[in-house]
């Protein structure tokens, strides 16, 4: 009988000698771990990286810090890892979304009439998340998606607290500047487009 | 709100419970892995393709391979048995005077035709209470096309509770029917190239493996480099890259006379010698023991085809499950018969 304990730690402390234990683990972090995969890179490619997520996490669960009580910066760092091998795929979706979220009809009619600053914003998110380095993206969305803190994303990505802090810091200003830039653009006189016009 | 709201309202479209089907599929794909106890070769397909065959997907795709880890790495490394080296030398030697249009993948309006049968373990997993393993057999056809389709036709039946232990839980758990026989024909459109070349996006072409076909421990090398660090150890992953190539893809003769050429030089493998196989052929095995399992690779030797895979618990004390018996066989998949066709619903005899 697998008692798979209260902890992520004691459930995979129990996995190594009852692998079922690790179960758990599974059914705690499943849906979150996979929600921020299909965030980040789509339905049809996260289904994958979830499952190697997983997998690898129940491998690689004899090196698991036992210290550490929850296993959530540890599956993110796995995800992270597995999303980085799909970094083109992410930003080309991201540009996608920038192209489409500026696109005048793609916009409901009633936001065009107002301006649609919902629409930029997006736009301009999107087109600024897809140009910053990498690992300023990864402690980004680890901060604003998955809602790690920022030792818990030093441990998702073995690195220490106050790059975490610096990589923050400029994926916030990149995205700052991208939205300004784009307020001032907003501000410009332009033609306004409206549905069929 | 300030730009990580917005950040968060830019993601919040993914952000909800997903689909239930891929919960399923991916907890069926870990309910695969746990069963074995152990890390093993991770194959998409088998957790994609089809859910109600998840485990007859798993031995097909390659997830056969015994409990094992932290084995079969350093000092060994690079050595080769002399006997396997002979027996495998034995096989190429057959499979490299082979005409070169004796096998190959699908072209343009091809599919390469695989029937086989086999025996894989199913477990509930994920209600520990209630936990308990059976054997299924099946029977399964493959089509694999040139044209990146995939049919499969299976069925399986027959769950056979593998210990006294298991008994007892499927009983507290209401003894579900594990008998109907589950009937399933499906056809992927973008899956097929997973099984027409496993490797040969981590560059393990026929034209790589002719290549280094002079130089069986530079090829093993390379086939330890293609697996890239995955598996529970590189040579466990080197076997299982081994019965990937193998399995249901059309593979040049050439090409599979260096891969046999270049198995011995996989740390732990050793010659089991003649076996018959399920289906009562006579056969040369090969295999890697790990953590009490021992998979088995069976080739013909007169025709250099893969005849079946297997694994075999070797030691029950060094097994995930203790009670399972020595000899058991735990999974197998035996190849009956294979070709191309023009059409999926061709077969060959």
């Amino acid at each position: 009988m697998v008692d798979p304990g209260s902890t992520d730690a004691r459930a995979i402390a129990a996995s190594l000698t009852e692998p079922e234990a690790f179960a758990a683990v599974f059914n705690r972090h499943f849906r979150a771990i996979s929600g921020y995969l299909r965030a980040r890179v789509g339905a049809a490619l996260a289904e994958d990286l979830a499952s190697q997520t997983f997998l690898l996490a129940f491998d690689q669960r004899a090196r698991y810090d036992a210290a550490r009580q929850d296993a959530r910066p540890w599956l993110y760092g796995i995800a992270s890892n597995l999303v980085r091998r799909h970094r083109r795929t992410e930003e080309r979706r991201l540009r996608a979304q920038a192209r489409a979220a500026a696109e005048p009809e793609a916009a409901p009619p009633v936001d065009q009439v107002l301006g649609a600053p919902g629409a930029r914003e997006r736009a301009a998110l999107a087109a600024g998340i897809a140009a910053m380095r990498p690992p300023d993206r990864e402690a980004l969305l680890l901060h604003a998606v998955a809602g790690l803190g920022y030792e818990e994303i030093a441990a998702a990505l073995g690195i220490a607290v106050g790059t975490v802090g610096s990589r923050l810091a400029r994926a916030r200003r990149i995205l700052r500047e991208r939205l300004e830039a784009e307020a001032l653009d907003a501000e410009a006189p332009e033609p306004l487009q409206l549905a069929g016009g | 709100m300030d730009e990580l709201d917005l950040v968060r309202g830019l993601y919040d479209a993914a952000d909800d419970d997903g689909d239930p089907a891929v919960e399923r599929r991916v907890r069926a794909a870990l309910a695969d892995r746990i069963r074995a106890g152990a890390p093993r070769r991770r194959r998409r397909l088998g957790w994609r393709v089809a859910l109600p065959a998840a485990a007859v997907i798993a031995v097909a795709a390659g997830l056969a391979l015994g409990p094992g880890a932290g084995l079969l790495s350093g000092p060994d490394a690079g050595r080769a048995d002399a006997a396997v080296v002979r027996a495998m030398n034995t096989i190429a030697e057959v499979a490299a005077a082979q005409p070169a249009t004796a096998d190959r993948a699908p072209g343009a309006g091809e599919w390469v035709y695989t029937r086989s049968q086999g025996l894989v373990q199913v477990t509930s997993v994920f209600a520990p209470e209630q936990a308990y393993s059976y054997t299924e057999r099946f029977t399964r056809e493959a089509w694999i096309g040139g044209d990146g389709s995939l049919r499969l036709v299976e069925s399986h039946c027959c769950g056979h509770l593998m210990t006294a232990k298991d008994r007892a839980m499927w009983r507290a758990s209401g003894a579900p029917d594990i008998t109907t026989r589950k009937e399933s024909d499906e056809t992927y459109h973008d899956q097929a190239s997973l099984y027409v070349r496993p490797w040969q996006d981590q560059g393990l072409t026929d034209a790589e493996l002719i290549r280094l076909a002079g130089d069986p421990p530079a090829l093993a090398e390379r086939i330890r480099l293609a697996g890239g660090g995955a598996g529970p150890s590189p040579a466990e992953e080197m076997f299982t890259i081994v019965g990937d190539i193998l399995r249901e893809a059309g593979v040049a003769p050439e090409a599979r006379a260096a891969l046999f050429a270049a198995t011995p030089y996989i740390p732990g493998v050793t010659l089991v010698g003649r076996v018959t196989d399920a289906a009562g052929r006579p056969g040369l095995a090969v295999a890697q023991t790990t953590l009490g399992s021992r998979r088995e690779l069976i080739f013909d030797q007169a025709t250099a085809a893969l005849l079946a895979e297997r694994t075999v618990v070797a030691d029950p004390a060094a097994y995930w499950d203790p009670e399972v018996p020595a000899g058991t066989v735990t999974e197998e998949m035996t190849y009956l018969a294979s070709g191309l066709v023009s059409t999926p619903t061709g077969r060959v005899d």
